[in-house]
């Protein structure tokens, strides 16, 4: 039997949208997340290919299926309905539907595209369905930093295109596999790692996050990185610096989620740490590395997906993102609290939920590389940490963060019912490893509750309680750190801003007047030639007649001169006399003839 | 062949010109003069699409006209790449007139006479262009269009205009000349100027002489609007927006990167300008343009001459891909010519719905105006996102197939001109977008006067946005598939 | 009575001139019909002699059966075959332009000797084009330039008196050039008769007299083809004249100048002679280069409508004489395209002159603002003939240019074809300033949507003087998609100019 794309659901459900409203649209969306979680998981690699030519001399690959991908698509159709769930709750704005929809298919596109062109362009549209969902939230500052986002995604576009082109002329085929070292590796890089927001150009990341909408951070948190790190994992053969990179993106992130006031943009930075777990793994290139990072993408999605749903619920109910006006919600929002205490604690690695369960294969793996276990450790560490902060912070502390007047209550069925699932998956897959690790494509047993690995997560825990303990600024709510590297990137960009607006402008507009002036003082001279030669001939000479001619002779001279400069060019001078002259030289020249010819 | 086939070509030229001078009888009636431009139209695009299919089938339809002068009768010849044009200008100048119907009389311009007969001659001219066997009578028709536009762009007759236009002639004028000497020089090198597959000029002279007769040419197809020779493009812009429309997407622009094409892949040939060096010089004459055309654009606030630098850049993406030398490049080039049309003119419809709507010309007035005309700012993001090369939307196409022949062609340090003038194209029309669709008015009550533009002009925009589409999806049909042909042609070789 | 048709080409002319005068005395409204039917006779006769000539070669024509040497011989061969029905249909168009613009421009009593010397005058070119005489040429010659200094000093504007005395002098001294230059010919060699010289004259190829001669005549005829920087009587001629006889000049007097110019050079001393003996041609070449440099130049700066096209003649001049400094095939054979090419073009810009002074009595640009709007037709007409001037395919002038340059590049003259080129482009820079002042200048928008309401105060011009500019402003345009069968008659012309007669 021949299946269809799931990426081709979603795009034939946005086609339907703008006809529907209200109840109708969120029904209508609930059965294409539905229909494309089922027609996902129908999938099986004996399911045929789909190839279509649409560019000459090159196949394109709309479906494809192996191991990896039906974990990927899988994960991401279970989420993608999961935000659809999760948005019920109130009308988005068609815009930011429709957004939420494409990126859901786009990212389909990707996983299931057999070919680089098609995952260039689904990678494409995801970044236009990105932009649409951060500035359908018309917060303050999403325009900027949508703005920043298109750009910075355009850009790795057009690098991952290349990149592509390259592979693409050294094999010969446009398949996706391993790349061909040279500047097709560096692009490739830039490209995959913009949206995998490898160090420095993540910026994108926590500064959109935090800007879009309720929903549309969920939905945000999901797709790009996670397609990303898919990618980087189906193209593979990558060495030892990608793995590196992950380290430094785990520890990065981490650090720098440590030091955030928001929690979004927090949590942002912890994704960031998270898929450096991910790339840390899939850099390392053993079986087991890479399904460590694939684990690790499905869980991370998982519960960093049910942290932004309970931030969004916070925020609904609240209406303030930063940890410091939060506190005291476990009593008010008991079931936020819940699903937030589950998603940070898996995201911190407690045993016994998911986080652990990948955490700990990607740690293991990562032991290939020297040195690097180590980093994922301390950035481990570090991690509890601020899972810490975030939950004593904004939950659990007494309640003098929050503003009086304003009793939040639990968010609206819909959220409740998102985050639940959500919760039990984390919890389900953390009791029962098997059931996400026999479906990766290596088949890598995880055994998060062997002892080397509960000794490995107590270690970390008790390092953090000890740091904790003893360091009371990570007990404290603070303002913030919220300047990246990105402030020199935005720097660059009004440079260039400047340079068209100022020097271009200016230089252009200096020649164009220099060549008007030209003109001008052509037509001025060919008004009356006759007299413009006299007049130059005369000033020319009107030195020599001042030095060798007498006083009055010379004043006259120079009153005539005058005279002929204030009457130019309505002045007739004479030319008659200059006809015969002229004859009187043709005389002269045939004369001039005659004797040089006989 | 003498069939009616044979005559279809002398068909698609006379009709305009028969129109145009029905346009002129019955100029007193508007709606008979108008019901001419509209039939022309129709009719023009009926003849072009009969011989496709011939065309697709490989077929050249010739057709002599009359024996002009040494080197050249008038004559046609009908090939996959004039098809490509042709096919372009057909479409676009039906959607056109609908258009410039629905302008001028929601403007009430003066001297609407004047401006449809000029019309009609015009896309005669292009296709003749388009349709052109040899170098003579491309000549002929490229000097009919440059005098023939005069009129439309000094159309208001504001000083301003008349100055534009000035400037417009100087540097058409100035091209048509340094076109005419190298079109005698070629005859006099090689004893023909007939468009030959693959180039006729090889061995004809020293490498110099070559060399200064491809400036001449490049020089002589000024239309194409590669800095520093671009000035009268963002001048031209004060002509009303359907002009602005024909001259950037239907006929002028395309015109002069058409002659460029044919010059690389009919005159000279790959391996000629290859071995001549000259595609360094495309290629860094092309850079120049798309990157500082780009910067250009970024700071401009008047929408139209925005769309006009971005015009300048995107044309040189054409010269880019004809100075990779390779075979994909080629082709991205050719499928260039008809994809950066259909956005083009989508864009121009739009700036010129929002004049009649909103009378409002300037970027930063703009905010918000989408509420008030949603199909019209939306039709605007989408062909702008195409221009991007962001799908799904027809742009995309070109943009691979440029990246592929970069490569191919050994001229890598081309990707990083893609990609930094990719980047730069987000940067300003994003803003855009964001402006009509995101933006809220600093007043909101200044857009109560505002609503979507009459349905003449309305459908144009979606027909156009609509069919950038579908060349995304479908870019064989007929486009790609043309193109394939002609890259046969020049190459004897297929597209990877 | 065919093989009699070369001297009843000269004589009928005369004998109606007689009548004209006698008839003209007892009513004035005899004068035109006369005129118009002796010049149509005359061009009907022109195309019979073309078609003779095209069908058995070339004719020649023993005046009262004296044989040359001793007695005067008519020659028609290809060369003046083709100028002598270009000419004589230019005269009829200017005949039939004629009758109105005099009635408007001339005192009633002067009607009579003005049609007599206009017929004069179309006699003496006549006689100019087909003689094989050269003395006798120099009668004709004179005959058409007394004819001409009357004609142009016909007005009622004084300055008219001044340009035509300005034109006697300057053309007598070229008359006397001539003659000088015949005179030293028939020292050299003892015959009068062009073919006869031609045949004699390599003889005495190294005889300073032989150079006199050629240097005398070349002057001269310079000095009639008002070749740049001996123009100087040509603008105030052009346009102190009424604007009928502006156009016969500008047209046919010019014209045939520049005839006898090419006949002398080249049937009468040899292409071998003034390329080889006396290495002139780069010098003409570049005179010819600066005439049309400075002529469009000087055009682009006049602020009168006659006037700048008087200008323009002379760079146009400059185009013709360039075609002589070459002396290759391709570029003889633009030369004589363009003699026919301009003299259709400027005849209709002069005509569309005239009819605008007709109507508005002034041709200063200032005065005509928006004039496009009252007279449509008209000002469509100078688009088409001045589209032609400019050099824009399909059109004569178009032809006319591509050959040039192709003569001018096949020589090797890069920077005179460049010149010629830039020539267009400054042709531009004149003729668009009508275009803009006549089309867009000043035209008030009308909020109507439809077209330029026409004002009541002018009006097109009358038929019988908007027929024969219409005429010649398609001529323009149909010489030069058909220029085919023209370059038939041509390009036999131009070898038989080269081959030396």
């Amino acid at each position: 039997m021949t299946a269809l794309p799931p990426a081709l659901i979603y795009l034939i459900g946005i086609l339907f949208l703008p006809l529907l409203a209200g109840r109708a649209r969120k029904a209508w969306t609930l059965f294409i997340g539905v229909v494309g979680l089922g027609l996902t998981l129908g999938l099986s690699p004996a399911v045929p290919e789909i190839v279509i030519r649409v560019l000459p001399g090159i196949d394109t690959v709309l479906l494809t299926v192996d191991p990896m991908r039906e974990v990927a698509g899988g994960i991401f159709a279970i989420s993608g309905l999961l935000v659809l769930v999760y948005a019920v709750y109130r009308d988005l704005p068609l815009v930011e539907t429709i957004g939420i929809l494409a990126s859901i298919a786009a990212a389909m596109g990707v996983v299931y595209a057999g070919d680089f062109i098609t995952v260039f362009v689904f990678w494409e549209a995801l970044a236009v369905a990105s932009i649409a969902i951060i500035w359908s939230s018309r917060s303050p500052g999403s325009s900027a930093a949508g703005y920043r986002y298109i750009l910075y995604h355009v850009f790795g576009g057009a690098c991952l295109l290349a990149g592509i082109v390259y592979t693409l002329s050294a094999s010969g085929s446009a398949a996706i596999g391993p790349v061909a070292d040279g500047p097709g590796l560096v692009f490739m890089l830039i490209g995959i790692g913009m949206n995998a927001a490898f160090i420095p150009i993540h910026t994108w990341l926590p500064d959109a996050y935090q800007k879009a909408s309720v929903v549309g951070s969920v939905a945000l948190s999901i797709f790009t990185t996670k397609a990303a790190v898919f990618l980087l994992a189906g193209v593979g053969g990558w060495g030892v610096a990608v793995a590196w990179m992950g380290g430094a993106m785990a520890l990065y992130g981490a650090v720098f989620a440590l030091m955030q006031d928001d929690l979004r943009r927090l949590l942002g930075y912890s994704i960031i740490s998270q898929v450096g777990y991910m790339v840390a793994g899939i850099g390392v290139g053993s079986v087991a590395g890479v399904d460590a990072g694939l684990a690790h993408m499905v869980n991370d999605i998982l519960f960093k997906s049910l942290l932004f749903m309970a931030a969004g619920a916070v925020i609904l109910r609240t209406g303030s993102h930063r940890l410091s006006e939060m506190g005291g919600l476990w009593r008010t929002m008991p079931v936020t609290t819940l699903s937030a205490l589950i998603g940070g604690l898996a995201l911190a690695g407690l045993p016994g939920l998911n986080g652990a369960v990948s955490k700990g294969m990607a740690i293991e793996a990562a032991g290939a590389v020297p040195y690097l276990a180590p980093v994922l450790m301390v950035s481990a560490v570090i991690t509890v940490i601020y899972v810490f902060r975030i939950l004593y912070l904004g939950f659990f502390r007494p309640a003098e963060g929050t503003r009086e007047g304003i009793l939040p209550r639990d968010p609206p069925v819909p959220m409740l019912l998102a985050m639940g699932a959500t919760a039990i998956l984390c919890v389900a897959i953390g009791l029962f490893p098997h059931l996400l690790t026999d479906l990766l494509p290596g088949g890598t047993p995880a055994h998060p509750f062997a002892a080397s690995h509960l000794l490995e997560s107590a270690g970390i825990f008790a390092v953090a309680g000890v740091l904790l303990a003893l360091v009371r600024p990570f007990r404290r709510s603070w303002g913030g750190f919220e300047t990246d590297i990105d402030a020199l990137y935005i720097q660059a960009g009004r440079a260039v801003v400047w340079f068209s607006s100022h020097p271009l402008v200016e230089v252009t507009d200096a020649i164009g007047r220099g060549i008007g002036r030209v003109v001008a003082w052509f037509q001025h001279v060919s008004a009356n030639p006759a007299a413009a030669i006299q007049i130059a001939w005369k000033t020319l000479v009107l030195p020599f007649v001042r030095i060798f001619w007498g006083r009055e002779r010379s004043a006259a001279y120079e009153k005539d001169l005058v005279f002929l400069r204030d009457n130019y060019p309505e002045i007739q001078t004479s030319i008659w006399g200059g006809s015969y002259g002229i004859i009187f030289v043709c005389i002269l020249a045939f004369l001039y003839f005659l004797f040089s010819l006989t | 062949m003498v069939d009616a086939t044979g005559l279809l070509p002398a068909v698609t030229v006379v009709t305009p010109l028969l129109a145009a001078v029905m346009i002129l009888v019955s100029g007193r009636h508007e709606n008979i003069r108008d019901g001419f431009t509209v039939a022309a139209a129709v009719a023009m695009l009926g003849s072009v699409v009969a011989m496709l299919p011939s065309i697709l089938a490989g077929e050249r339809i010739a057709v002599s006209l009359i024996p002009l002068l040494p080197g050249g009768d008038l004559a046609l010849r009908v090939d996959a790449f004039g098809m490509v044009f042709a096919l372009t200008a057909a479409v676009l100048w039906l959607l056109n007139s609908f258009y410039s119907i629905g302008y001028m009389r929601s403007l009430k311009e003066h001297a609407q006479t004047r401006f449809f007969f000029c019309l009609a001659v015009a896309i005669a001219s292009a296709i003749g262009i388009a349709f052109s066997a040899n170098l003579v009578t491309l000549l002929v028709f490229y000097e009919i269009l440059t005098i023939i536009t005069y009129p439309l762009v000094v159309h208001v007759e504001t000083p301003e205009a008349m100055a534009a236009g000035r400037k417009y002639l100087a540097y058409l004028l100035i091209g048509g000349v340094f076109l005419l000497a190298a079109v005698v020089l070629t005859y006099i090198l090689t004893g023909t100027t007939g468009f030959a597959p693959g180039g006729f000029l090889a061995g004809s002279a020293p490498p110099l002489t070559l060399q200064i007769l491809f400036i001449l040419f490049m020089v002589g197809f000024v239309k194409a609007a590669w800095m520093p020779l671009h000035g009268w493009l963002p001048a031209a812009m004060v002509a009303p927006t359907p002009v602005s429309a024909f001259l950037h997407a239907v006929a002028v622009v395309t015109a002069g990167v058409f002659g460029i094409v044919r010059i690389a892949g009919w005159v000279y040939g790959m391996d000629l300008l290859a071995s001549l060096g000259l595609g360094t010089l495309l290629a860094v004459i092309a850079s120049f343009t798309i990157i500082t055309a780009s910067l250009f654009a970024l700071t401009e606030d008047n929408l139209k001459r925005r769309l006009a630098y971005s015009t300048v850049s995107q044309l040189s993406y054409i010269l880019l891909g004809v100075s990779m030398l390779s075979i994909a490049g080629m082709t991205g080039a050719m499928a260039h010519i008809p994809i950066h049309a259909f956005l083009k003119i989508t864009l121009f419809f739009v700036a010129g719905a929002v004049i009649v709507a909103a009378g409002r010309e300037r970027i930063s007035d703009m905010k918000g105006i989408g509420r008030k005309m949603p199909v019209t700012a939306v039709m605007f993001s989408g062909a702008a996102i195409g221009i991007c090369g962001l799908p799904p939307f027809s742009g995309l196409i070109s943009k691979v197939y440029l990246a592929f022949g970069a490569v191919e062609g050994g001229v890598p340090i081309l990707l990083l001109v893609l990609v930094a003038s990719t980047v730069l194209n987000a940067a300003y029309f994003f803003p855009i977008i964001h402006t009509m669709l995101v933006a809220s008015p600093d007043d909101e009550r200044s857009l109560d006067s505002v609503s979507e533009p009459p349905l003449l002009m309305l459908v144009p925009i979606i027909l156009t946005t609509v069919a950038s589409v579908l060349i995304f999806f479908y870019p064989a049909v007929p486009f790609m598939d043309l193109v394939e042909i002609a890259i046969g042609e020049i190459t004897g070789s297929v597209i990877p | 009575m065919i093989e009699h048709l070369p001297v009843i080409l000269i004589t009928v002319p005369i004998l109606s001139a007689l009548l004209i005068l006698l008839l003209g005395w007892h009513d004035r409204r005899f004068c035109y019909p006369i005129t118009l039917a002796t010049i149509l006779f005359q061009f009907v006769g022109g195309i019979a002699l073309l078609i003779e000539v095209m069908r058995q070669g070339t004719i020649h024509y023993h005046i009262g059966g004296w044989a040359p040497p001793l007695g005067i011989e008519f020659v028609i061969d290809t060369f003046n075959g083709y100028i002598l029905p270009i000419i004589l249909f230019l005269a009829v168009a200017a005949a039939v332009y004629a009758r109105r613009s005099v009635e408007n421009e001339i005192e009633p009593e002067k009607i009579v000797s003005f049609y007599v010397l206009f017929q004069l005058l179309v006699t003496g070119l006549v006689g100019m084009t087909i003689t094989g005489d050269i003395f006798n040429l120099y009668v004709f010659l004179e005959i058409s330039s007394i004819a001409a200094y009357t004609l142009i000093a016909s007005t009622r504007r004084p300055r008219a008196c001044v340009a035509a005395l300005n034109y006697l002098i300057l053309g007598s001294i070229a008359g006397g050039f001539v003659l000088l230059g015949i005179g030293n010919l028939y020292v050299a060699t003892g015959t009068l008769n062009m073919a006869d010289i031609a045949r004699l004259l390599p003889a005495s190829y190294g005889l300073a007299t032989v150079h006199t001669a050629f240097l005398l005549l070349v002057i001269g005829f310079s000095i009639k083809v008002a070749l740049f920087p001996l123009h100087l009587w040509l603008p105030d001629a052009y346009t102190e004249a009424p604007s009928a006889v502006t156009v016969l000049i500008s047209t046919v007097m010019a014209k045939v100048s520049v005839y006898a110019m090419f006949r002398v050079v080249f049937s009468v001393f040899t292409t071998a002679y003034f390329v080889e003996t006396v290495p002139v041609t780069e010098l003409i070449l570049l005179i010819a280069a600066v005439a049309i440099v400075a002529g469009a130049v000087l055009a682009i700066a006049q602020d009168d409508l006659k006037r700048m096209l008087a200008y323009s003649s002379v760079s146009q001049i400059g185009y013709i004489v360039f075609a002589l400094g070459v002396a290759n095939q391709v570029a003889l054979e633009g030369g004589l395209l363009h003699i026919l090419g301009h003299a259709v073009m400027k005849g209709c810009l002069f005509m569309v002159a005239g009819v605008i002074i007709y109507r508005l009595g002034t041709s200063r640009f200032s005065d005509l603002k928006g004039v496009a709007a009252t007279m449509p037709v008209t000002c469509a007409t100078f688009a088409l003939a001045g589209a032609s001037m400019i050099g824009v395919p399909p059109t004569i002038g178009f032809a006319s240019k591509y050959y040039l340059v192709m003569g001018a590049l096949e020589a090797g003259y890069w920077v005179y074809a460049a010149v010629l080129l830039a020539g267009s482009l400054l042709a531009v820079g004149y003729i668009w300033r009508f275009i803009e002042v006549a089309y867009f200048s000043a035209s008030s928008h009308h909020e109507d949507g439809g077209d330029h309401c026409p004002a009541p105060a002018v009006r097109e011009a009358p038929l019988s003087m908007l027929v024969p500019m219409v005429v010649l402003g398609f001529l323009c345009l149909l010489l030069g998609i058909f220029v085919e069968p023209i370059m038939e008659i041509v390009s036999p012309a131009v070898s038989l100019l080269l081959g030396g007669a």
